[in-house]
């Protein structure tokens, strides 16, 4: 679309603000629960996986990953592939929505508001997505922009609670167990692929390449960061078994007598983390059911994504811990699957049919 | 006010067009100007000969009698050349080409424009047997003389405001901006007004298609009058569409110079001593014009202020609320315990004891716009001790609410932009409906829709958050929230897309 | 859109009112109606059930004590709600008692409760009571003054008490996990609730207690020592009174081949001369020194052998030496034994300076 164009720098920042909200589920109590101590460092250890990816989503997604996939696989299994990670990404909005709902239920005792949270939030993500995606670009700088004053803030105070006892030391002896936990990072990764779909709306740019690798070591080092310091407040047992570790360790920051128990803030500002990656996710499916479905415009697809991730979100799931275990089974495994397998797959026929 | 073909002026289009048929005759003048006081007609011999007799008619008060006795009765009676015209036409030809000694004489065929003219301060000579006429520019000058601005406290700078006639404001412009590349583009608005709007551009410098889209907006306006500023305001922005300001005025011309030399468009309405710069943006908005005087330091500091006090105005009672009804365990033990002892006996809910106080806020101030300064004051003493002393006292308020909505006022006030203060008083009640039912989630969504609203709107095609989400391909900022020193900016705002981005060596 | 924008807005009016059992929004509480709980005490009750007390602070108008009694510490909560006059709020804890009792049975219920529950918070300050039981100490502070002032000025004097350091659940928790074995300050159930010495936790249960010299180890091999003054017999016969300001602990391995077979604790302990001789001379100052070392080594050894007959690794000595030698990570961190090591302790002290103004 031409008067819908967007910059690399604002893609990048929306998916930034996207990935803190799933960040700070998995890191780093999936990862102290498999490497103890050493947890801190399986996201230095996925740096370069997420380089790697990067470089490929790059190359090959200019024009947008359904574009791509029409071009490369030709239109039946093209559109058969945007069926698919439309079909994953419907139930990833459902399972995330779900997820962010109950998780402000942390600070009550009840459970009837969390059908208001869910509507709430898929309400907001239908208007947003309806936009011209520059709005949403220009909607996730903002949220980017708060989301890094609050992270700041409180790995910055929390940095000074660490115990270097719960990093250190870290051998050689856990270093196999460091890659087994590099697995939920790389869970956590697959969620770049929803913002390659956006890629035939960003402005072609010449430093492109080199502006997303810096973005990618940037994202690396802050998600070490957030490990370091929430690992370092608790320790691998205790940091295993919370549900959000971050959100724990943001209860115990603070000045006496100035501010303290600032966590409902915290929390708070983290739904607008959430909104990005939900409309991120809207975003990329109907550009995705676009393509699979040969509509006229974008806009047509939101309603029906974000109905039926409405749906997903409220049946698929009965309870809070089917839907711990949807997120630490199906979508690590097929985040890497479908986040990191099939673009490399994809780059390896595009090369294969470039060859010939 | 000589018209000048030149420039691109366009007559009004009347409903009928022309809105006066027919040809130019004196009965047709006095059928259209009857029941009309002021409308003159009298008989002047050229030359002191009953055979030349012209029919001189005038709207008095409109124009300026020393100007026809000096510069046209005077050598119509005296010029011996004129006298010893062969007829009507030769002498009207003689009479356009300098006999008379007016600046502007011109030669009118339509009976529209003689009209017009009429009104404009016009005065016209009527010859026998010729269907047209002669009509000279004699329009007096009675207007406000240039003074400081009286809505914008200059404490550093020039003092001269723009006032309400368009011609003076002009010329005001161009003293500050000598360059001969700027434009100034004329067009009418308003049937029965028929107002006068300028747009004012650097040419190589503002962006065309800029200019392109200020001028069709405002070609496209067909109203009856302009005699508000929303009457060309609301039409060339979507203002049903948000509460934020699109537009930005000021009554300091060094201001709007300033966002010519930028790359912006500025309007100039005649009639309303105000000057538009179009686009504006949230940025804009937050810079005050004294900022560009003090040190950058301190320009700094005000500005990080500023912003401050944004949020606070907006956020500040929804927090409150939020805190006080869902997350009591954000207040420290101690605040929290003194917030118990003094809400013992306030017979409201904390949520309603904000929204009704906001009222109040929102009572005072309006009252006191109406007041004039003597009743002002007391009623600013009627309303500090009714509604802070007495109400706290007689516990049907709490004190901390009302420290809590002061201070939020008080923040609201230190906008540079009264649009923008009113659009934060109003999404201020929003916020705090939203954190009463649903706590500090309901505070942050609202928030979010907030952003995602603004992030929606683009003023003249420039994003309106456009210090903090710039578009495609433009990087340098300028005085977002840190004022660099002059002499290290060194480009105009790209946002503006401006043809030469370079603005100092 | 106008007509959305006015539904909506009405909707959201009449819900206001009808929020309380009407469900959707969250629950909204005003704060006069709530009574800030600010100390916590539980106690084991009969069968296997706990009996819970819970004051506020003397700020407010009197000081409540309330107390329930149920099966879980989630039940007899809701049973002090009951009790109060307004809703009793937990956010604002600062204080969790375990009764003596109750820490024999098992303390890891009452911080999994804590790490749970909406309302409480990790930084809780821990103190179990020795002597009597949670909810008798916690009665008897409220008689002059309140349970929690007391325990906030014990917890802000710390410093000025070498042998008591306050100690959160998170710090708690987080040892147990890591070494099986923890330590919490020790308060008397008597009025005023006078600091203790420690009790040892071992897998979640209470083992034994450090009080006297063994407390004071405790303290300097964690280095909070910030106010302590030993008396020292000068060479001269004199009474000499150092002020220990400063203490830093480091503990080494000792190995045999690749067993190992104890852990060597050494201390540089930093004091200044309080009362004694106005300018003493090099000799009388190494004196001085070694018999404070002395001292100090003394004091830790108390501390060590309770971690060897207790079998429990409370200090967190293996995890101190795997930090400095983490190439034997394995060795030192396979096990949590500590009955079949040898404990040894050893100090060394410096005298900066002495508080005489001619000094």
């Amino acid at each position: 679309m031409p008067d819908d164009r967007i910059s690399l720098r604002q893609l990048l920042t929306l998916t930034f603000a996207a990935l803190l909200s799933p960040a700070i589920q998995v890191l780093p109590g999936l990862t102290a629960r498999r490497a103890g101590v050493g947890g801190w460092l399986a996201t230095l250890a996925a740096l370069p996986v997420l380089l790697g990816l990067c470089w490929v989503l790059c190359r090959l997604f200019r024009s947008g990953l359904p574009e791509t996939a029409v071009e490369t696989l030709g239109p039946a299994a093209g559109r058969g592939l945007c069926l698919l990670y439309l079909v994953w990404g419907v139930w990833l909005l459902a399972a995330n929505t779900r997820q962010v709902a109950l998780r402000f239920l942390t600070i009550s005792y009840r459970n009837s508001p969390m059908l208001l949270f869910l509507l709430a939030l898929l309400g907001v993500t239908f208007w947003l997505v309806r936009k011209p995606v520059r709005a949403l670009a220009r909607a996730g700088e903002v949220f980017f922009l708060t989301l890094t004053v609050g992270l700041v803030l409180s790995l910055g105070l929390g940095a000074f609670q660490v115990d270097l006892v719960n990093l250190l030391p870290v051998w050689v002896e856990d270093l196999s167990a460091i890659g087994w936990a590099t697995l939920p990072v790389l869970g956590l990764l697959g969620y770049v692929v929803f913002a390659a779909c956006l890629g035939g709306n960003v402005v072609p740019e010449q430093e492109g390449g080199r502006r997303v690798l810096r973005w990618a070591a940037g994202l690396c080092l802050t998600l070490t960061a957030l490990q370091t310091v929430c690992l370092g407040n608790f320790g691998p047992g205790l940091a295993g078994r919370m549900d959000t570790p971050f959100f724990m360790m943001v209860k115990g920051i603070g000045f006496e007598g100035t501010f303290q128990r600032i966590e409902s803030v915290i929390i708070a500002l983290w739904v607008l983390s959430d909104l990005a990656l939900l409309s991120l996710l809207a975003c990329a499916c109907s550009q995705l059911a676009r393509t699979a479905f040969a509509l006229k415009e974008r806009r047509h697809a939101v309603l029906p994504v974000v109905l039926a991730a409405a749906a997903g979100a409220i049946w698929l799931f009965p309870d809070a811990f089917a839907l711990d275990r949807a997120l630490e089974g199906p979508v690590l495994w097929g985040g890497i699957g479908m986040g990191l397998g099939i673009p490399l797959l994809l780059a390896l026929v595009k090369v294969c049919t470039g060859k010939k | 006010m000589p018209s000048n073909r030149e420039n691109g002026q366009t007559h009004p289009h009347p409903r009928r067009e022309p809105r006066y048929p027919g040809p130019i005759t004196l009965a047709r003048l006095e059928e259209i100007f009857r029941d009309c006081v002021d409308f003159v007609r009298r008989t002047v011999w050229v030359g002191e000969d009953p055979r030349r007799a012209l029919t001189l008619c005038y709207l008095s008060g409109m124009v300026k009698m020393e100007r026809i006795s000096d510069y046209l009765l005077r050598p119509m009676a005296q010029d011996p050349e004129l006298a010893r015209c062969a007829g009507a036409a030769p002498m009207m030809e003689r009479m356009r080409q300098g006999a008379l000694y007016n600046l502007a004489v011109e030669e009118r065929d339509s009976l529209d424009q003689v009209v017009f003219d009429l009104v404009g301060g016009w005065c016209v000579f009527l010859f026998p047997g010729e269907s047209t006429v002669l009509s000279c520019f004699v329009g007096t000058e009675e207007k406000r003389s240039v003074s400081a601005p009286d809505s914008e406290t200059v404490l550093k700078g020039a003092k001269d405001a723009f006032v309400e006639s368009v011609r003076t404001n002009t010329s005001i412009v161009r003293r500050h901006l000598k360059a001969p590349e700027l434009r100034i583009q004329e067009q009418i608005v308003g049937r029965q007004s028929a107002t006068l709007v300028d747009i004012l551009y650097i040419e190589g410098i503002t962006n065309p298609h800029l200019v392109e889209q200020v001028a069709a907006r405002l070609r496209e306006i067909d109203i009856d009058g302009v005699f508000s500023t929303g009457a060309i305001e609301e039409y060339i922005v979507p203002a049903a569409r948000t509460p934020f300001p699109l537009v930005q005025y000021t009554q300091r011309s060094d201001r709007f110079c300033a966002g010519l030399a930028q790359g912006r468009v500025g309007v100039l309405i005649d009639g309303i001593p105000l000057g538009y710069l179009a686009p504006a943006v949230l940025g804009n908005f937050l810079q005050a014009p004294q900022d560009k005087s003090s040190s950058w330091l301190l320009a700094t500091a005000l500005t990080i202020l500023r912003y401050f006090c944004m949020f606070t105005t907006l956020l500040l009672p929804a927090l409150y609320t939020a805190m006080v009804t869902f997350h009591q365990e954000m207040i420290p033990t101690r605040l929290a315990l003194s917030i118990i002892a003094a809400k013992q006996n306030v017979p409201f809910r904390s949520a309603f004891e904000v929204i009704v106080l906001l009222i109040a806020f929102e009572i005072l101030q309006e009252a006191g716009l109406r007041l004039p300064q003597s009743i002002g004051q007391t009623v600013s003493i009627i309303g500090g001790l009714v509604v802070g002393s007495a109400a706290v006292e007689a516990k049907i308020v709490s004190p901390a609410v009302l420290i809590v909505v002061a201070v939020a006022g008080i923040a609201g006030y230190t906008m540079p932009s009264q649009e923008l203060g009113g659009a934060l008083r109003i999404w201020r009640f929003v916020l705090v409906l939203l954190s009463s039912w649903a706590g500090l989630f309901g505070t942050v969504m609202g928030a979010a829709v907030l952003i995602v609203h603004l992030a929606g709107i683009e003023s003249f095609g420039v994003p309106y958050l456009t210090p903090f989400a710039v578009g495609t391909g433009v990087h340098s900022r300028e005085h977002v929230l840190l004022r660099r020193p002059m002499p290290r900016i060194k480009d105009r705002p790209g946002a503006l897309k401006p043809r030469n981005r370079r603005k100092q060596r | 859109m106008k007509k959305t924008v006015l539904v909506l807005l009405l909707l959201m009016l009449l819900l206001t009112g009808c929020r309380r059992y009407a469900g959707i929004l969250p629950y909204a509480r005003e704060i006069e109606d709530m009574e800030l709980i600010r100390t916590l005490g539980v106690d084991g009750a009969e069968g296997a059930g706990v009996a819970i007390t819970a004051s506020g602070d003397r700020a407010q108008e009197e000081t409540q004590v309330v107390s329930g009694q149920a099966g879980t510490i989630s039940a007899a909560v809701l049973e002090l709600q009951g009790e109060g006059s307004s809703y009793l709020y937990f956010g604002h804890v600062t204080q969790l008692l375990l009764g003596e009792e109750l820490a024999r049975r098992g303390v890891m219920p009452s911080l999994n409760y804590v790490l749970r529950d909406v309302e409480m918070r990790l930084e809780t300050a821990l103190y179990l009571v020795r002597g009597g039981t949670a909810g008798q100490a916690i009665e008897k502070a409220a008689a002059d003054g309140s349970a929690t002032d007391r325990l906030e000025a014990l917890a802000d004097d710390a410093g000025l008490t070498a042998n008591s350091m306050p100690r959160t659940v998170k710090d708690v928790l987080a040892e147990l996990d890591r070494q099986g074995a923890s330590f919490v300050p020790a308060v008397l159930a008597d009025g005023g609730l006078t600091a203790a010495g420690y009790g040892i936790l071992k897998d979640g249960a209470l083992v034994g207690w450090a009080e006297g010299d063994a407390a004071l180890g405790v303290n300097l091999i964690f280095g909070k020592v910030d106010a302590d003054v030993v008396e020292v017999q000068a060479p001269d016969g004199a009474k000499a009174a150092l002020r220990v300001v400063g203490a830093a602990a480091s503990v080494g391995p000792v190995w045999d081949g690749d067993r190992l077979t104890g852990l060597k604790v050494h201390c540089e302990v930093d004091a200044n001369l309080a009362e004694g001789s106005a300018m003493p001379d090099e000799a009388t100052l190494s004196a001085l020194e070694e018999e404070l070392a002395r001292v100090e080594a003394e004091r830790m050894e108390a501390a060590l052998a309770l971690s060897r007959t207790l079998d429990a690794d409370y200090l967190g000595l293996r995890a101190s030496a795997a930090f400095r030698t983490p190439w034997r990570k394995t060795a030192l961190l396979g096990s949590f034994s500590m009955a079949g090591l040898k404990l040894e302790a050893s100090a060394r002290a410096v005298i900066q300076r002495s508080y005489h103004a001619d000094g």
